[in-house]
């Protein structure tokens, strides 16, 4: 395929995006679902295509070549590994067959657990701890004591009235309501998870823009 | 139908069977567990589940006098154990739908992607509107955001429609409920295509040219990615699907550019499947800009597209553990040849992400998990926030750049760092005239008069004299696009002519010598890109030469695999003489050989890595600029206009809830809702 025809094609899957703009209306709202659709199916063909060239083909070259082997476990190894992915593989197929929908749970229970394990670990030593040390020191780019004093102090003040807001406590017989330190507290929280929450809302807005100024930038140069 | 099982039906009788108050909620729970028609249900042994109900019955206790208004655990869980339909899962909706209305057709194309689209790495394309090209595309991390922020802020979410009816279109041809949202689309469109329509509407200033002194990490990045030799590796991670191409394909044009400037061989990665075919456009791109000064970067050879992450943090965990293996094969699922045993063989980590969640998953698994190359951070808008507090908290993440603007600088440092110096002769990128340097020079004289660099207009010099004492030739010699020379125009064998035609190997891989022009002809001996030879001949059609060996041979080699020149005799021996002195292949190989596969049955044998290359300008000179400042001033302009409606939005809906104060029965745009 040439580029001239990849631009066309781009130019129409672009303008056919856009006619939602006009609505989901009967005629013209065809455009837009089946630009998405198109996208969809390549998506998943495309995915198809390379677990099975960057995942699956190396395993089955091995099986047949044990000279070229690209793991240090060998091949024989490898093959036992591409029969136990194979195995699981066939094990969620099984999931229409009510009978046998525990051998499919077992197969996610496996995928499951170890992804659990892998995110765990991670986000203890990746992010909860990491983080957690940013939160009790003292900013290093600021530019002087006092302003990194500030800057602590604000870090401070943002976290534990966040954490305020949030209680899960269950509350014990006939406790009182909560006082006015505790509401103002939550009222500090809840500033601050706004303003946060306000702040990844506009990135998210100005990702949106970029985005759409490059889809016009490409429009007028295509028409150019 | 009487046979079939009816959710709704089994649930309407669970729930209007009377239930004593005694019994536990999660007993109730356990057994509205749904049960197909003449299978018996599974029932505990009672023994086993009084001790089992007995153990969890004391954490769920609510006090009988606590307020129930309070947002307590116990509180909570009541709640959910009388949600309502709405806050089911939407699978479970999706089976309630077509339980109620079996008929409906289930060929609608979104329904047979309902079981396929969780394994997709895009899951926003099976949402609703916004879609996946749409500018207005939330992720699902993003959605929950702004429904926590809606529900602390108390702002009235907007209901949902039928899950099996989202995707139908609406029976009428116009709604005027749609009118103020198409006005505001089309003044937005309107706006942000001003800037390319005309530059009488450039409004704000551009980015900055030079890193700004309040965020060290940026010029901290740009440094670690200044610092690579040719010796170096730098991983490439390219996070990020079509969706955010718009936005981040600019970053990674960049770092590709910088990396490929400073010699040096990225190996790309992602655990995102799309991406991988993206690296390609992207690499694609940047030969089609630079084609004009006869570069073009092989896979394989000059970069190379490691094989797919699958799993997200696992996949990103295996790199980090298993990286000899992921590095060994290619996307295409052939051999790449690299031996690294570590990431620790890697100078540098560069991320370049869409979505906080993959710079977590980065942070958590790969930079914390070992004490591996730094991490350079390259993020678009939406993920920077999360982004910059792992970059401030973690040592290991140098700094982070993000969003189009920071592009802008970043190129604008980039272009001033390679644009005031001539290519590098070190590495015979220019010839002994200096051609080279004048093409080199084109782009920056075009960019003076905001004029796109013509990448593949200019045909090279046709008569280019070959260095006689300069080091040896590289990967990326002169482009030639003259005619093929014809035997009665090329000196013969025997003559002894002051000035000689000669050919340059260009080829980045191995050439083979044939003893015949035809590829069915015996192989003499292979040749490295950078030889040059003497022609003395070559075929009817010009496309094969016939060259003298060193050893008093003649063989025939490719035309398409070599340049020609013209040089004098002595200068060709004397260069020859100088490269032959120097063993360039054999130190090379020395150095940094790797072990190349050309497929299942073909030949083995070690080939010599690319000779190190290093301030290949053209990478960053020959870089199209004229759509920045324009879409710098539609990004402007479009950021004007989307905080002008949220405020007119807001304003419309205050008057509403104004007016539903006035009058009790009116409760449109009410915030208590």
């Amino acid at each position: 395929m040439t580029e001239q025809t990849m631009a066309i094609v781009s130019f129409v899957l672009t303008l056919m995006v856009f006619s939602y703009v006009l609505g989901d209306l009967p005629l013209i709202g065809v455009l837009y679902r089946t630009a998405i659709f198109i996208f969809v199916g390549m998506t998943a063909a495309f995915t198809l295509v390379v677990t099975y060239e960057g995942l699956i083909l190396p395993y089955l070259q091995d099986s047949q070549d044990t000279s070229a082997s690209w793991t240090t476990l060998g091949a024989s190894a490898d093959i036992y590994i591409f029969f136990t992915a194979l195995l699981f593989a066939l094990l969620l197929l099984l999931k229409p067959v009510r009978p046998l929908t525990w051998l499919t749970n077992s197969a996610l229970a496996v995928v499951i657990v170890v992804g659990a394990s892998v995110a765990v670990v991670g986000a203890l030593s990746g992010t909860l701890f990491p983080l957690l040390g940013a939160t009790i020191a003292l900013p290093e780019n600021s530019a002087t004591e006092f302003s990194a004093l500030l800057e602590s102090l604000l870090l401070f003040v943002g976290t534990m009235t966040g954490l305020f807001y949030f209680h899960y406590q269950v509350r014990a017989t006939g406790a009182p309501q909560p006082s006015r330190l505790g509401q103002g507290l939550r009222h500090i929280g809840k500033a601050f998870i706004v303003t946060a929450l306000g702040a990844i809302y506009a990135s998210t807005i100005l990702s949106s823009l970029t985005i759409l100024t490059e889809r016009i930038s490409f429009l007028f140069q295509f028409g150019a | 139908m009487s046979e079939e099982f009816n959710w709704l039906e089994y649930v309407e009788h669970e729930e209007s069977a009377p239930e004593p108050e005694r019994r536990g909620r999660l007993s109730r729970l356990l057994s509205r567990r749904p049960c197909l028609p003449g299978r018996p249900r599974l029932r505990l042994p009672r023994l086993r589940r009084r001790f089992r109900l007995a153990g969890l019955a004391f954490w769920r206790r609510r006090p009988k006098d606590s307020a129930p208004e309070q947002e307590s655990a116990t509180s909570l869980l009541d709640q959910r154990a009388e949600r309502p339909l709405e806050d089911l899962d939407e699978r479970l909706q999706f089976l309630r739908e077509r339980s109620i209305s079996p008929s409906q057709p289930s060929a609608d194309a979104q329904q047979a992607l309902y079981e396929v689209d969780d394994v997709l790495v895009t899951p926003e394309i099976a949402q609703k509107p916004g879609g996946v090209i749409s500018a207005g595309a939330l992720s699902k991390a993003q959605r929950q955001q702004v429904e926590l922020l809606q529900d602390i802020v108390g702002g009235a979410t907007q209901a949902e429609e039928p899950a099996g009816r989202r995707f139908l279109p609406s029976q009428a041809l116009f709604s005027l409920s749609a009118a103020p949202r198409m006005i505001a689309a089309a003044a937005l469109l309107a706006l942000v295509s001003l800037p390319f329509a005309s530059s009488d509407f450039a409004v704000g200033a551009l980015p900055p040219s030079e890193f700004p002194e309040e965020r060290p990490g940026f010029a901290a990045v740009y440094e670690a990615l200044d610092g690579l030799t040719g010796s170096d590796f730098a991983l490439v991670a390219l996070e990020y699907g079509p969706a955010a191409a718009g936005e981040l394909d600019s970053l990674a044009d960049l770092v590709l550019r910088h990396v490929f400037a400073r010699g040096v061989k990225p190996l790309i990665v992602s655990s995102n499947p799309i991406a991988i075919a993206h690296a390609r456009n992207i690499i694609r791109a940047i030969n089609r800009s630079v084609a004009g000064s006869g570069i073009s970067l092989l896979p394989g050879y000059d970069y190379h597209i490691l094989r797919f992450l699958p799993g997200g943090a696992l996949g990103i965990r295996e790199l980090n553990e298993n990286f000899a293996d992921v590095v060994k094969v290619s996307a295409k699922g052939i051999s790449t040849g690299l031996q690294l045993d570590s990431l620790d063989r890697v100078k540098s980590i560069v991320l370049i992400s869409d979505s906080a969640e993959t710079v977590r998953n980065w942070a958590e698994q790969v930079v914390a998990a070992s004490d591996n190359a730094p991490l350079l951070a390259f993020t678009s808008y939406s993920a920077a926030p999360i982004a910059q507090v792992y970059a401030d908290a973690s040592a290991e993440i140098l700094g982070l750049v993000f969003g189009y603007r920071d592009a802008y600088t970043y190129g604008e440092e980039l272009q001033a760092s390679f644009g005031g110096v001539p290519p590098a002769p070190a590495n015979n990128q220019s010839s002994a005239d200096g051609t080279r340097d004048s093409q080199a020079n084109q782009p920056q004289e075009a960019d003076a008069m905001g004029e796109r660099p013509q990448a593949t207009a200019e045909p090279a010099p046709t008569e280019t004299p070959l260095p006689s004492a300069t080091p040896p030739p590289t990967a990326t010699p002169a482009p030639t696009s003259t005619a093929l020379p014809t035997a009665t125009d090329l000196p013969t064998a025997t003559a002894t002519l002051e000035t000689i035609v000669i050919v340059e190997v260009r080829s980045p891989q191995q050439v083979r010598i044939r003893r015949g022009p035809t590829t069915a002809d015996d192989i003499l001996r292979l040749a490295q890109t950078g030889d040059t030879f003497e022609v003395i001949g070559a075929n009817g059609d010009g496309s094969w030469y016939q060259i003298a060996l060193a050893n008093g041979l003649e063989g025939w080699i490719a035309a398409f695999l070599v340049d020609e020149g013209r040089t004098t005799r002595a200068a060709f021996e004397a260069g020859r003489a100088s490269a032959s002195a120097r063993s360039p292949t054999e130190r090379v190989v020395l150095e940094r050989g790797f072990l190349l596969s050309l497929g299942k049955n073909g030949p083995r044998f070690y080939q010599a890595d690319a000779p190190i290359l290093s301030d290949i300008h053209e990478f960053v000179l020959m870089r199209d600029r004229s759509q920045e400042a324009p879409r710098l001033e539609a990004m402007t302009l479009g950021t004007l206009a989307a905080v002008l409606l949220i405020v007119v939005g807001n304003v419309l809906s205050a008057f509403g809830a104004l007016r539903g104060r006035a009058d009790p029965n009116d409760r449109r745009g009410s915030f208590d809702d």
